[in-house]
């Protein structure tokens, strides 16, 4: 009776009765306190990560074959616990980051997705069966609504794993539209592309900025203000290495060619290759090099391109009253990504060939046993245990390295702004996070 | 009544409280410090929250109907927890639950596999043959062209010759035009010899067939390539072109979307793919080879002509990997076309020893 006149004078809010009697209990006890809450100051928390790759090595190993006998299946279960594994190692002041998915949630969603992929890749397949000639435009068709549908699941996505991350007992949650960001973000994309990249730091600050205002941890909403032209000014050196060396090549390469190339070069093209000239070779050998060189430069570059998008985004970041700041430097990047890619190669070498010489002295103690049955599963067995052991190198080598770096560069400025957060939890569904795992255009993980 | 300190985060905001707890014969009592009762959860409603780092226990209360918060209850003291264990319905052995489910996923995942390698393995080429009847002749025959020029550039690097003696090509005519009659085909058949000494012939959706030089070379009498021309013309009258192509595509399909997408996953769904595949492709064959015995029985030549074929034509037996081979060993189709013919005698030779003679000498001329 009592709890009924409660909810009665008071609006029991999205969290029932007992929340909200809680709720007005805890604004009492604020109000009660004789000591005045302390004005937040503006220290920083460092935040800290402390996965061992000795553990996700032994999620990633047993995940791997469970993925393997059941077909893929387990992969759904397999993300939940690495994501677990991150969440949990992850911390800011004396509380780690909690992932509360799990898998099941990721395969309803995975079948979700398939009603929005089936028809369009059954649509693929039928206009290929019936129209031959339009197969061009089929798979551009395909690749454009998958890229839109990234963009969807980029969202989507997100607002799943933010709905069931918890810190503090409290939920964090994504407002707005999906499908309104995913008409957003393709705009911007044509524009990125239209200036060859020119535009990417204004679109990344206008879609960063529409995903964390979006943001909430309880009551408290999340913002951006990361600057474009500041993002332009560090990336300007790396876009003209991996862009500009080779687009100058070409240019000058085209203003170079000697009078009537082209129309060799098409004779060439159509199988009259007599006409062409020494200098014709030279144009094309110039256009071939200035494609190369830029495909070496955008992998060296890379590196350098995620640290100081990395640093830019996370600077930008806040939550409520607090703020993240950034210590993660180039060199950073280069000697995870060096390191990491040069330890691959070598372990996975010296892997490869031990794991050869076993299966082959396998093979051949058993060849007169088994025959060639035997020696095709020895096959089968170490191609895929060759594929397991760099798919692992590679998570815990670069990825496990990458996360901990990055994590380890975060300090929360003034965290003690988020001490009296109120919840407002709400669900997600994980459609969009599977559906970015189908069209393969997902974030990491 | 034993008492100990918690961490408890009420789930209705972010406030960290250290709370004092007491196990109650109606619940877990949580008091605040300076002693005033906070709340008492149920037994029956309190619940381990898996997947946190480090010992102790983390504890939830499930959510009261229209609430969605999630309290959160930090237990570091063991015994305690280990007391609160006996009382709720908690296991105190870290990751018990996912353990459990994690078996329960690998098993339906497995049962979930093996029912849909079942449905497409028994229900596709079901579905196929009904499809393939519902596409009109003039489609199949598009079809074909289309394949058509990718086959003849695939086999060799300059265009292959077609073989146009005219003795030659008035026998083959002869031997077609009665085995078109009798096939009841929903396509007109073209039936060519080409230029290589290839020891095959296929047949494409649409009615084309091809014949290479090097088959007529091998074969011992017309009867052996009479009979390989019946076996085509039961693929095409069979549509195992269309159906072929229908069921890879559905394979395709399924074993793409449902499956794949992980590390080692392209080979184990192309491995799939190729065995259920060539098992199709094994079960076309025996039908075309029937089809093939069922025509020469009906029409002119022996039967056992394509018996012997495979009889002589001593390509390595698969042995062992029978399984994966997209034809049946060649013995089994032999005491195949044996059975169907049982005791039926041939109605008269498929050439007259003419007729014979000037196909074999179809390539003397070329366009």
């Amino acid at each position: 009776m009592q709890e009924a006149c409660l909810t009665d004078i008071t609006p029991s809010g999205p969290w029932g009765p007992r929340a909200a009697a809680s709720l007005r209990e805890a604004e009492a006890a604020v109000a009660r306190m004789s000591v005045p809450r302390v004005v937040p100051g503006m220290g920083a928390t460092p935040a800290r990560f402390t996965g061992l790759a000795g553990e996700l090595t032994g999620i990633l190993l047993r995940g791997f074959v469970l993925q393997l006998v059941t077909l893929g299946i387990y992969r759904f279960w397999l993300t939940t616990e690495i994501r677990r594994f991150y969440w949990g190692h992850t911390s800011a002041g004396p509380e780690t980051v909690a992932y509360t998915g799990t898998g099941m949630e990721l395969f309803k969603g995975f079948l979700f997705a398939l009603a929005i992929i089936v028809p369009i890749k059954l649509m693929a397949i039928l206009i290929a069966t019936y129209l031959p000639a339009a197969d061009v435009i089929t798979s551009v068709g395909v690749f454009v609504a998958f890229l839109f549908l990234g963009q969807y699941a980029a969202y989507a996505g997100r607002r799943y794993r933010l709905a069931r991350t918890s810190w503090r007992g409290l939920r964090l949650r994504m407002t707005g539209s999906a499908l309104a960001y995913a008409l957003k973000a393709f705009g911007w994309s044509a524009l990125v592309i239209m200036t060859l990249g020119l535009a990417y730091p204004w679109a990344a600050a206008a879609l960063e900025r529409i995903k964390m205002r979006e943001t909430w941890f309880g009551d408290a909403q999340g913002s951006f203000s990361g600057d474009p032209l500041v993002l332009f000014r560090r990336g300007f050196a790396l876009w003209l290495l991996g862009f500009g060396v080779p687009l100058a090549i070409l240019i000058s390469a085209a203003l170079a060619m000697p009078v009537g190339t082209i129309g060799r070069l098409t004779a060439a093209l159509f199988g009259n290759s007599t006409l062409l000239r020494l200098e014709d070779a030279g144009i094309l050998w110039a256009g071939a090099g200035a494609i190369m060189l830029g495909l070496v430069l955008v992998l060296l570059a890379y590196p350098a391109f995620v640290a100081i998008l990395a640093r830019w985004r996370f600077e930008g970041m806040g939550l409520g009253g607090s703020r993240l700041s950034s210590s993660f430097t180039i060199g950073r990047a280069y000697r995870i990504y060096l390191l990491g890619y040069l330890g691959i190669f070598i372990l996975g070498m010296i892997g490869s060939a031990i794991w050869s010489g076993v299966l082959i002295g396998a093979a051949a103690g058993f060849a007169a046993v088994g025959g060639p049955v035997l020696s095709g599963i020895l096959a089968v067995l170490g191609y895929l245990g060759i594929i397991a052991g760099f798919w692992i190198l590679k998570n815990i080598l670069i990825d496990l390295r990458l996360w901990r770096a990055q994590a380890e560069s975060l300090a929360v400025l003034n965290l003690a702004a988020l001490d009296h957060v109120v919840a407002n939890n709400v669900d997600a569904s994980a459609m969009g996070d599977s559906l970015g795992d189908a069209v393969a255009i997902g974030s990491a993980f | 009544m034993t008492s100990h300190f918690a961490t408890y985060y009420d789930g209705v905001t972010s406030r960290r409280r250290e709370v004092e707890l007491s196990l109650h014969p109606d619940g877990l009592a949580l008091f605040e410090r300076g002693g005033g009762r906070i709340e008492t959860w149920p037994y029956a409603s309190i619940r381990r929250i898996e997947g946190l780092p480090g010992p102790g226990l983390v504890v939830t209360r499930i959510s009261e109907p229209a609430s969605s918060a999630e309290p959160r209850l930090e237990i570091s003291d063991l015994d305690f927890a280990s007391n609160l264990a006996a009382r709720a319905p908690l296991t105190l052995s870290k990751g018990l639950t996912a353990r459990r489910e994690r078996r329960a996923v690998v098993l339906w995942a497995l049962a979930a596999a093996a029912s849909v390698l079942a449905v497409v393995y028994f229900g596709l080429p079901a579905i196929a043959s009904r499809l393939a009847v519902l596409v009109p002749p003039s489609l199949e025959i598009k079809l074909g062209e289309s394949i058509d020029g990718q086959v003849r550039s695939m086999l060799s690097d300059s265009p292959m010759k077609a073989c146009v003696n005219p003795e030659g090509a008035r026998a083959l005519k002869e031997i077609v035009d009665r085995y078109e009659q009798a096939a009841q085909l929903h396509v007109p058949l073209s039936v060519v010899v080409l230029d290589h000494r290839l020891v095959n012939a296929f047949a494409l959706p649409g009615g084309r067939i091809y014949i290479f030089r090097g088959l007529i070379d091998r074969a011992k009498s017309a009867d052996e390539l009479a009979g390989v021309l019946g076996h085509e013309i039961g693929h095409i009258r069979h549509r195992h072109g269309l159906r072929s192509a229908i069921q890879a595509g559905g394979l395709g399909f399924v074993l793409g979307t449902v499956f794949g997408d992980f590390a080692g996953g392209t080979a184990i769904v192309l491995g799939s793919r190729a065995l259920i595949q060539s098992s199709f492709s094994r079960d076309a064959e025996r039908e075309a080879d029937l089809f093939g015995v069922d025509l020469m029985l009906k029409t002119a030549g022996d039967p056992m002509g394509l018996a012997r074929f495979f009889q002589d034509f001593n390509a390595a037996d698969p042995g062992a990997f029978a399984w994966l081979a997209s034809h049946p060993a060649n013995a089994e189709r032999e005491r195949a076309i044996r059975e169907a013919v049982g005791q039926a005698r041939a109605r008269g030779p498929a050439l007259s020893a003419m007729q014979w003679t000037a196909l074999r000498s179809i390539c003397q001329k070329t366009e």
